[in-house]
C-alpha cells in the first residue's frame, strides 16, 4: 500500500533535507530547555524577592530578574514548557477536532455543506481576535487558552484535511476499494485518511507555531494563562513597561518565542517539501 | 463560500460570545471604587438586567433594518463608529500589505530562484525573524528606535490621510512597517513554494529548454502564474493582518476598529463587541469575494470558463 | 452647635496658603499641550463615573459649589460661601458670578437643578440622600433643608470622586450619559474622538474666582493660560514614556517608577512625585468559610510581609502605613490598631491557622491584570500565603470580571484594590465601604455600622474623630481587611510647562508653555 512505502523513505529524506534539520535542531533546544526545567532551572520561578528587583544580569542571576525579583532564566525556561505545552495542545485539539471535521466534509458530501459553512464562520472572524474574545469571555487559564486558540484555529486545519481527502478520495487504489465492496469507514479510515495526513501534519506544525506566538498576544492583552504562571508570550509581555529599564526581561524569551515559531516553520516547510515529490525535485 | 449562511452563523456567534463574557459595563462606567448598591443603580438605569431571549430578538430585528445598535459608552452607534475607524484600521492593513507583498515576493522570489543556496537560506531566515517575535515588543522596540533614540518619526497617534497625506504617512510609516515586518515571512514562503511549484512545470521547462533567458522565465511565465497562489494568500493575510492590526492599533494608539473592539471587550460595551465582530467578519467574507473574482482574472484556466 | 469652622471649612474661602499665592497675569498665554493617560473615560458625564480618567477631563470643564483644596479640604469653588444654621438642617449657598460655557450665566436654578440630578445619578448619589428639599430664593441663592444633621454633606458635594458638577438646568434635566458637557469651568469642551483624544479649548469668558489669589486645589483661581489642551488616551505605559521623551507629549498623568528615576537626570522633563496618592488593601469576604472564622483572619494578618507586597506592587515607590486615613489629615486615627499592622510573624501564623483548625480548604485570591497594583499585590501575597501552608488558588482575571466575582458572596476570599479618591476626600467614603447594605466583606459587623452612624450624623468633629479611631481599631482587632500601605505616583511634565504643581489630576490651569 502507498503509505507502507512511503514511510520510512519519508524519514530518511526528511533528515537529509537542511531546513528540516536546521528546524529540528532549533526547536530541539527550545524544547529540551522546557523538558529540562526542573533540574536546569537555578531558582523557583515563582519565587519573589523584593529586595532583588530590576537586577541586571549578572552572577547571581545570570539573565538578571523581574519586577518581582523572580530569576529571569528560571521564568524563560519554565515559560518554554508552558508556552510549548500549550502550542503542542492547540496542535493536538485542531488536529482531532478539524481532522474529523475535515474529512468527514472531505468524504461525506452531505455534510460538507453544514460542516464547512460552519468552518467558514469561524474563519470568517480574524483569527487572533476571535481568541482574544473568547479568551476573554472564558476567563484567563491555561485551558482556556487552549480552547480559544483552538476554537480560532480549527478551521484552517479542517479545510487542509477536506482538500487532501477531496484529492485522495479520487485516486484509483480508493475508487478500486469502493468498487470491490469495502465499506465507507473501512475506505475512509483505511485508504484515504492516511493519504491525507501528509498535507494535515504540515499545517500542523504551523499551527503550533502561530498558537506558540498568539499566546503572546493573549497574555500582552491580559486573557493568557493568568499570572504568575510563565509563559514565553507572558514574561515579555510583563517586560515590555521596562524595555527602556531592564531590557533582559523580554530579549531571552523572545529568542526563545523567535526560536521556537522559526523551528517550526522551518520544520514545516522540510515536510511539505519532503512530503510533496514535485517540489523535492525543485529542491534538489 | 456561500456568504448568507455563513454571515447569519457569524452573526449567531456574535452574539453568543457576549453572552457568556462575565461582568458588565457597569462596573466599567461606575469606576473601580464603585459598591454594589452604586453599580445595581447604574444597572438598572441602562438596562441592563434584560433576559438574553429578548435581546436576541432585539439583535436580529435591529439588524434586519441594517442597525448595529447602539454604543453604551461611547453615545455613538456601532455602525458610525466602526465606518469612523475603519479609515485608520484599513490604511494601516492596507499600507501594511503593500509593504509586506513587495519585500516578501521578492524575497520569495530570490529564495526560490537561488532554492537550496545561501541566499536562499539569507532570505528565508530574514523573512522568518519579524515572522518570529511577538509584533507587540517587535513595535515597542522598533518605537525606542526610530522614534526616541532617532526621533525620525512620531510615537504614536493618526492623522486622516483627507486631511494630510504626509503627516498620515508619517504617523502610518512605523506601525505599518512593524506590522508588514511580522507578515512579509507568509509573503516570502508562499512565494518561494508557488515558484518552486511552477518552475518545474513543464511549460517552464520547456521554455528553458527553448532557450529563453532565466529572468524572462521567471518574469514572464513563473511569477504571474506563481502570483496566483500569492493572492489566495493576500487574502487570507488580510484577516491575519487584521488581527495583527488590533495590537498595533493598541502599541501605537492608534483609534482603529482593532482597538475599537478589544476595548470594548475589556470594558464590556456589550453592542460594540457584537457588531464590531459582525461588521469585521463580513469584511473578511467580502474581501475573500472579491479574492475570488481577482483569482478567476489570474488564472486563464478558470477565465475561460473551468470554474 | 455647628460652624464652618467644625466642618474644616476655611471662613468663607478667602484665606489662601501663602506659597499657592501667585501673580494671575504675568504668564504668557496661548500654545497646544497634550497631556496623556492611559485610559479614556467611560463617560464624560461627570457626575455619574468615579473613574480618573473622566475625572482628569471633568474638572477642567465643570466646578461645583465646594471644592477641596491642595489640602484636600473644602473650600468654597461656585458658591461664595455657606451659612449653616445651628441645628444643622439648613444650609444656604451664596452663589458667586459665573457663566457657563453656552454664555449663560449661572444661576441658583442651575445649581439646584444640578443637586438634584446629583441624588438620581450621581457616583455618590448617597449624599444627597438626606436631602428634603432645595429652595431658590433669589437667582444668588439656593437653601439646602436637611431631613436630619448631616455633618458629611459639604465633604460629600465638594469631593471629586464623581464630582457634584453644576451644570445649565436643561442640561440637568438629562438622563446619565445623555448630557452636553458644558459646565462653568476654565476649559470649555470641544470633541471626544474615543480611543485618541479629547480636545479642550479656552473659555474665553471665564470668570475667575476672585475671592482667591492663586489655584488651590480643584478651587482657587484658575487662570487658562493655555489655548488648547488635548489629553490622549495611550495604553502602553512605554509609549507614553516614548512620547514624553520624545517631545509629542507635555504631561503625563502617570509614569512608571523606574521610568522616573532614569529620567529623573533629563533636564529636558521634570518628575513631580506623589505621596501618598492611595492605598493598597486586601479586602476579605467573611461570608466565605474558612474566613468567617476571625482567628483565621488574623492568620492572614499575622502572615502577610506587607513590606514585599508594597515593595513590589509599587514599583518602590511606597510608605509603610496602617492607617485607614492618611497622616496629617482631620480623621488620621493615630495609633489605633499599629500593633496589628505588618506582623510578618510566620509562626504566629501557623498556631493561628492551628486554632483556627484550618483543614486545608482552598483559599481564592481574586485580582485583575487591568491595574497592575493590584495583579502585583494578588501574586505576592498568594507566594506569601502558601508559604505558611494555606492552599491558595490565584485567580487574576480582567477588571470587569473581578469586579463582577467580588459583588458575589462566594467564589472568592481575598481581593486586592488600590483606594484612591476615598481616604483623599476623608473618612466617609472609606468607612462607608464597610458599612451599609452591601459592604464589601459581604456580612454587615454591627460595630462598624455604629461608626457609620456616629462619623455621618454627629454634630461634633469629635465625636466623629472617635467613630473614625473606633472603625479603625475594628478593622485591626477583628481583621475586616488588610491595608497593605501607602502608594505613590510620580507625574511628569516637560521642563517647558511652567508652574505645574502635582494633584489629583494634572492640572492644567495655572500652567504655561515656555
Amino acid at each position: 500500500m502507498a503509505v507502507a512505502k512511503r514511510v520510512p523513505g519519508t524519514w530518511s529524506r526528511l533528515l537529509a533535507h537542511p531546513s528540516f534539520r536546521l528546524g529540528l535542531v532549533l526547536f530541539a533546544l527550545v524544547a529540551l530547555c522546557g523538558l529540562l526545567a526542573a533540574w536546569l532551572a537555578p531558582y523557583d520561578p515563582l519565587r519573589n524577592n523584593f529586595r532583588a528587583r530590576l537586577v541586571a544580569p549578572g552572577e547571581a542571576h545570570w539573565l538578571g530578574t523581574d519586577r518581582f525579583g523572580r530569576d529571569i532564566l528560571s521564568r524563560t525556561l519554565y515559560g518554554a514548557q508552558v508556552s510549548l505545552r500549550i502550542g503542542l495542545a492547540v496542535a493536538g485539539v485542531t488536529a482531532l477536532v478539524g481532522g474529523a471535521v475535515g474529512a468527514l466534509a472531505g468524504f461525506a458530501r452531505r455534510l460538507d455543506g453544514p460542516l464547512m459553512r460552519f468552518m467558514d464562520a469561524l474563519m470568517a472572524f480574524p483569527a487572533v481576535l476571535l481568541a482574544i474574545a473568547l479568551a476573554a469571555a472564558l476567563g484567563p487559564s491555561e485551558v482556556n487558552a487552549i480552547l480559544a486558540l483552538s476554537i480560532a484555529y480549527v478551521p484552517r486545519t479542517a479545510r487542509v484535511m477536506r482538500a487532501g481527502v477531496m484529492v485522495v478520495r479520487e485516486f484509483p487504489f480508493v475508487e478500486g476499494a469502493q468498487a470491490i465492496g469495502a465499506s465507507s469507514t473501512r475506505v475512509l479510515l483505511r485508504h484515504v485518511l492516511p493519504n491525507a495526513l501528509a498535507p494535515l501534519v504540515v499545517q500542523q506544525t504551523y499551527v503550533f507555531a502561530l498558537a506558540v506566538l498568539a499566546e503572546a498576544v493573549l497574555s500582552f492583552l491580559g486573557v493568557g494563562p493568568p499570572p504568575p504562571t510563565p509563559t514565553l508570550g507572558g514574561i515579555i509581555s510583563e517586560g515590555r513597561d521596562y524595555i527602556q529599564e531592564a531590557p533582559w526581561i523580554s530579549i531571552v524569551p523572545g529568542i526563545g518565542i523567535a526560536l521556537t515559531v522559526l523551528g517550526l516553520n522551518l520544520m514545516g516547510d522540510g515536510l511539505r517539501d519532503a512530503l510533496d515529490p514535485r517540489l523535492r525535485d525543485a529542491v534538489r | 463560500m456561500s456568504a448568507l449562511p455563513v454571515l447569519l452563523l457569524v452573526s449567531l456567534m456574535s452574539f453568543a460570545i457576549v453572552w457568556i463574557v462575565p461582568g458588565d459595563v457597569a462596573s466599567e462606567m461606575a469606576g473601580p471604587t464603585a459598591t454594589a448598591e452604586e453599580l445595581a443603580q447604574l444597572r438598572d438605569r441602562l438596562g441592563l438586567n434584560k433576559p438574553w431571549p429578548d435581546q436576541l430578538l432585539g439583535w436580529y430585528s435591529a439588524l434586519a433594518v441594517g442597525d448595529l445598535g447602539q454604543s453604551i459608552l461611547l453615545r455613538q452607534g456601532v455602525g458610525a463608529a466602526i465606518l469612523e475607524r475603519l479609515p485608520v484600521t484599513l490604511s494601516l492593513t492596507f499600507l501594511a500589505l503593500a509593504i509586506a507583498l513587495v519585500l516578501g515576493t521578492a524575497l520569495g522570489v530570490l529564495a526560490a530562484v537561488r532554492a537550496g543556496q545561501g541566499a536562499d537560506r539569507l532570505a528565508m531566515g530574514a523573512a522568518l525573524i519579524g515572522f518570529s517575535l511577538p509584533d507587540f515588543w517587535l513595535g515597542l522596540v522598533l518605537m525606542y528606535v526610530l522614534a526616541v533614540q532617532l526621533a525620525w518619526l512620531p510615537t504614536g497617534g493618526f492623522v486622516p490621510f483627507s486631511q494630510d497625506p504626509l503627516g498620515w504617512l508619517r504617523f502610518m510609516v512605523l506601525p505599518a512597517g512593524t506590522l508588514a515586518l511580522s507578515q512579509m515571512g507568509l509573503f516570502a514562503r508562499m512565494t518561494r513554494a508557488a515558484m518552486l511549484e511552477v518552475l518545474c512545470q513543464d511549460y517552464v521547462r520547456t521554455a528553458r529548454a527553448k532557450g529563453m533567458p532565466g529572468w524572462v522565465v521567471i518574469g514572464k511565465h513563473a511569477f504571474r502564474n506563481a502570483l496566483i497562489p500569492v493572492v489566495t494568500v493576500a487574502g487570507i493575510a488580510s484577516g491575519v493582518l487584521l488581527g495583527g492590526a488590533v495590537v498595533i492599533e493598541q502599541v501605537f494608539s492608534l483609534p482603529g476598529v482593532g482597538r475599537l473592539i478589544i476595548g470594548a471587550i475589556q470594558r464590556r460595551d456589550y453592542p460594540v463587541i457584537q457588531g464590531g465582530l459582525l461588521l469585521t467578519a463580513t469584511i473578511f467574507v467580502l474581501v475573500n469575494l472579491a479574492v475570488d473574482l481577482l483569482y478567476a482574472w489570474l488564472d486563464p484556466r478558470i477565465r475561460h470558463g473551468r470554474g | 452647635m455647628l460652624t464652618r469652622r467644625d466642618l474644616g471649612l476655611a471662613a468663607g474661602g478667602l484665606v489662601v496658603l501663602p506659597g499657592l499665592a501667585r501673580p494671575a497675569l504675568a504668564q504668557r498665554a496661548g500654545g497646544n499641550l497634550v497631556m496623556a493617560q492611559q485610559a479614556q473615560p467611560p463617560t464624560l458625564d461627570a457626575q455619574v463615573t468615579t473613574a480618573q480618567a473622566a475625572r482628569n477631563i471633568s474638572l477642567h470643564l465643570y466646578e461645583t459649589l465646594y471644592a477641596r483644596d491642595e489640602a484636600g479640604n473644602p473650600v468654597p469653588d461656585l458658591a461664595e460661601g455657606v451659612d449653616i444654621s445651628p441645628d444643622g438642617l439648613t444650609y444656604r449657598f451664596a452663589l458667586r458670578e459665573a457663566r457657563f460655557h453656552n454664555g449663560k450665566p449661572m444661576t441658583s436654578a442651575d445649581a439646584k437643578a444640578s443637586l438634584l440630578r446629583y441624588g438620581r445619578v450621581g457616583g455618590s448619589a448617597f449624599i444627597m440622600q438626606p436631602v428634603d428639599a432645595i429652595d431658590t430664593p433669589d437667582a444668588r441663592t439656593v437653601v439646602v433643608r436637611m431631613k436630619a444633621p448631616s455633618p458629611g454633606f459639604i465633604a460629600g458635594i465638594s469631593s471629586p470622586r464623581a464630582p457634584c458638577a453644576i451644570m445649565p438646568e436643561e442640561e440637568a434635566g438629562k438622563d446619565a450619559n445623555k448630557n452636553e458637557a458644558i459646565g462653568t469651568g476654565p476649559y470649555r469642551f470641544v470633541e471626544y474622538r474615543p480611543d485618541s483624544h479629547v480636545q479642550l479649548t479656552r473659555f474665553g469668558d471665564y470668570v475667575q474666582n476672585r475671592a482667591y489669589q492663586g489655584m488651590d486645589g480643584f478651587a482657587g483661581r484658575k487662570v487658562p493660560n493655555v489655548e488648547n489642551i488635548t489629553i490622549r488616551f495611550v495604553a502602553e505605559g512605554g509609549a507614553r514614556t516614548a512620547g514624553l521623551q520624545a517631545g509629542e507629549m507635555h504631561i503625563l498623568e502617570a509614569i512608571a517608577v523606574p521610568a522616573a528615576e532614569r529620567l529623573r537626570s533629563d533636564a529636558s522633563l521634570k518628575m513631580h512625585e506623589m505621596m501618598p496618592w492611595s492605598f493598597q488593601t486586601l479586602m476579605l469576604n467573611l461570608a466565605q468559610p474558612p474566613m468567617d472564622n476571625p482567628a483565621f483572619r488574623r492568620a492572614l494578618q499575622a502572615a502577610l510581609d506587607l513590606e514585599e507586597i508594597m515593595a513590589i506592587s509599587t514599583d518602590g515607590l511606597y510608605r509603610m502605613t496602617h492607617g485607614w486615613q492618611h497622616p496629617g489629615t482631620t480623621y488620621f486615627a493615630g495609633d489605633a490598631g499599629k500593633q496589628m499592622y505588618n506582623i510578618n510573624n510566620k509562626d504566629r501564623a501557623k498556631a493561628l491557622l492551628k486554632e483556627a483548625n484550618y483543614k486545608g480548604e482552598e483559599i481564592v485570591l481574586l485580582g485583575d491584570s487591568s491595574f497592575k497594583n493590584h495583579n502585583d499585590t494578588i501574586v505576592t501575597a498568594a507566594e506569601q500565603l502558601r508559604g505558611i501552608g494555606i492552599n491558595v488558588r490565584v485567580n487574576i482575571t480582567d477588571w470587569p470580571t473581578a469586579f463582577s466575582q467580588r459583588t458575589q458572596r462566594s467564589g472568592w476570599h481575598v481581593w486586592a484594590l488600590m483606594l484612591g479618591i476615598e481616604p483623599y476626600e476623608g473618612p466617609y467614603g472609606v468607612v462607608g465601604f464597610f458599612s451599609g447594605h452591601a459592604p464589601v466583606q459581604h456580612v454587615r459587623d454591627e460595630v462598624i455600622e455604629d461608626c457609620q452612624r456616629r462619623l455621618t450624623t454627629g454634630l461634633k468633629e469629635e465625636e466623629r474623630k472617635q467613630a473614625v479611631v473606633d472603625f479603625q481599631k475594628r478593622m485591626y482587632d477583628e481583621a475586616i481587611a488588610i491595608k497593605c500601605g501607602d502608594v505613590g505616583i510620580v507625574q511628569a511634565t516637560r521642563a517647558q510647562v511652567r508652574d505645574y504643581k502635582p494633584y489629583r489630576i494634572p492640572r492644567m490651569w495655572g500652567v504655561s508653555l515656555g
